[in-house]
């Protein structure tokens, strides 16, 4: 086994690590017709965290994971999953991991309980759950659903069951892509909760997102993906962190007089945000948010930097609108590092 | 071994609350059988060497039925599946192709052995059976020209990414051999050419087989069905294990 680079700064959420992470890579390449969907990654997964892969559709994220569970062939570079090759030793990795697919289907015709006791036929482990499916079902909503067809489901109870499957022989190692698209906010909740039931029993999870409140939420670690690269690695808060500014003061600025806009009308928008407005204490950006017309100041203390923006708006008559103070959130370090949003 | 009788017992299901492979096997080849019959009338009286009329048709809707279970009803659904993303989903677990094949193969099997005694039911009613058959003989006959024909079936089913590509390839296929082979039109009936073309056909092989076991002959002579069959069964079963696509 290579030696891994270690890449993050925190010691293991969970204690008791032998040293020997769940999945390494090294300089993983994948293109596609010239494209480079992966371009060189390398990161760490510690046995018993949530890794989350975060980034916006395209990024190479399923590119990645499929190349890790196995299913896909990388044109170059290094993976141990588990301490095994996923394409040489494919069979018995299979046997330990559980995979939800981001495009899959099931028979029409099974039942939400038939594909349960399939998929764990297909296994030699058990799961903690044995063949009690509701214990498994319950935490994802599903435990009245087991007499009924695939078909009859709807796309989000679809989707959990998806996430069921990939657990029922209680893998070591789970990968889930981009697990709780289609799913109601409520879902998505519980979703999450139960997740963190299985890390703490000791399964390790990778997944990837495009969620940026799932990956701060859920994740104990994040690698920033973008264009088939890793930009960024860490946990929610030390990327957030990283940033410098540790909260965003937004407010929208309503021009005073017609001349502060180009057409004198007061809806309009402005072009860029007041000057003076970096020199503020505590400030490290000011940026304009172009879909709103909302001026984002990220400061590293925000009551301070409050404080002078109020006292400047009373000086030079601003009027102050939909004024408030939020956390950063891995959005804003997505926008530092890409110069994009997330969602675009 | 577990994920295969697992995935077996699955398709079973499926393929009960599938109506139209059940419709086919259990209500078509029995039409078959009365439209043949209805052809073929021989009037009473006519020398059939001590055999009834029921024990010339069978074999052709025997036949018929295998070939196009084996063709259709397994390379099909894997088509399908494959299509829809669920064989991707299997890739990423410990089954291996030759379980996803075999358990499809099984219950084709299964259910055309099932339609093949409810012929042979309907023949001795309505048509009357005389044969002296020799069971072993007969369903050795079946076996081996099911398992040739699955083979095929395995192949069609693995080679091709989408449902509709399997279905024209398995349609030519299918409509050639039953033409081709002495099946649908008697084997007695075809010029010497078309009897050249007849050889390189499988369904020539198994229908040769199942009329010789039928009519009590045994199948042992027939050194040349054996081999063909056996050889097809074994070579493209491996082959399509090789060549199987998960997506």
């Amino acid at each position: 086994m290579p030696k891994a680079r270690p890449l993050g700064d925190n010691p293991p959420r969970h204690g008791g690590v032998s040293g020997m992470a769940a999945i390494s890579v090294k300089d993983l390449t994948k293109s596609y017709g010239g494209v480079r969907a992966v371009d060189g990654i390398c990161f760490e997964v510690r046995p018993g965290e949530i890794f989350g892969l975060l980034g916006p559709n395209g990024a190479g994220k399923t590119t990645t994971i499929e190349c890790l569970e196995g299913l896909r062939v990388p044109d170059g570079g290094a993976i141990r999953v588990l301490g095994r090759d996923p394409r040489r030793d494919r069979y018995e990795l299979h046997e330990r991991i559980g995979v939800q697919l981001q495009a899959t289907a099931l028979h029409d015709r099974i039942r939400v309980g038939e594909a349960l006791r399939l998929f764990a036929g297909l296994y030699r482990r058990r799961g903690p759950w044995g063949r009690r499916w509701a214990q498994l079902l319950e935490p994802l909503g599903l435990a009245d659903k087991l007499r009924q067809y695939y078909h009859s489901l709807s796309g989000g109870q679809k989707q959990r069951l998806h996430i069921a499957l990939a657990l029922v022989h209680g893998p070591e190692l789970v990968f889930l892509d981009e697990l709780t698209t289609g799913l109601d906010p409520q879902a998505r909740r519980a979703v999450w909760a139960f997740l963190e039931e299985i890390r703490d029993r000791g399964t390790t999870i990778f997944l990837t997102t495009h969620y940026m409140e799932e990956a701060e939420r859920l994740c104990d670690r994040v690698a920033v993906m973008d264009r088939g690269r890793i930009l960024a690695l860490g946990s929610p808060a030390e990327l957030i962190a990283r940033l410098g500014g540790e909260s965003r003061i937004v407010f929208r600025l309503l021009p005073t007089s017609p001349a502060d806009t180009d057409a004198g009308r007061l809806d309009a928008k402005p072009k860029a945000p007041p000057a003076g407005l970096e020199g503020m204490p505590h400030v490290r950006r000011v940026r304009l948010e172009e879909k709103d017309g909302r001026i984002v100041i990220y400061s590293t203390k925000s009551s301070a930097t409050l404080a002078a923006l109020i006292r400047e708006a009373e000086a030079r008559g601003w009027d102050l609108r939909d004024l408030h103070v939020q956390r950063a959130t891995l959005e804003d370090v997505f926008l530092a590092l890409t110069g994009r949003e997330l969602r675009e | 071994m577990r994920g295969f009788l697992y995935l077996t017992w699955v398709e079973m299901l499926l393929f009960l609350r599938e109506w139209q492979a059940v419709f086919f096997s259990f209500v078509f080849l029995p039409m078959l059988l009365f439209l043949f019959g209805a052809i073929f009338r021989t009037h009473p009286g006519v020398e059939l060497g001590g055999f009834q009329q029921g024990d010339l048709l069978l074999p052709i809707p025997l036949a018929i039925g295998i070939a196009s279970n084996a063709i259709y009803t397994l390379s099909g659904p894997l088509a399908v599946y494959r299509e829809r993303g669920i064989l991707r989903r299997f890739q990423a677990t410990p089954l291996r192709p030759y379980a996803v094949l075999l358990a499809q193969g099984v219950v084709v099997y299964a259910m055309t052995m099932l339609a093949a005694l409810l012929l042979i039911g309907i023949a001795k009613f309505s048509f009357g059976l005389s044969a002296a058959v020799n069971p072993w003989a007969m369903w050795g006959a079946f076996t081996l020209g099911s398992t040739a024909l699955l083979s095929l079936g395995f192949l069609l089913g693995s080679l091709f990414p989408t449902a509709r590509v399997t279905y024209a390839v398995n349609s030519t296929l299918f409509f050639g051999m039953i033409f081709l082979s002495g099946t649908a039109i008697p084997w007695e009936l075809l010029p010497p050419f078309m009897k050249g073309v007849a050889q390189f056909v499988p369904l020539t092989y198994v229908l040769d087989l199942l009329k010789h076991a039928w009519l009590g002959q045994g199948i042992w002579p027939l050194s040349q069905d054996l081999a063909v069959l056996s050889g097809i069964t074994v070579g493209g079963t491996a082959l399509a294990a090789a060549l199987f696509r998960w997506d």
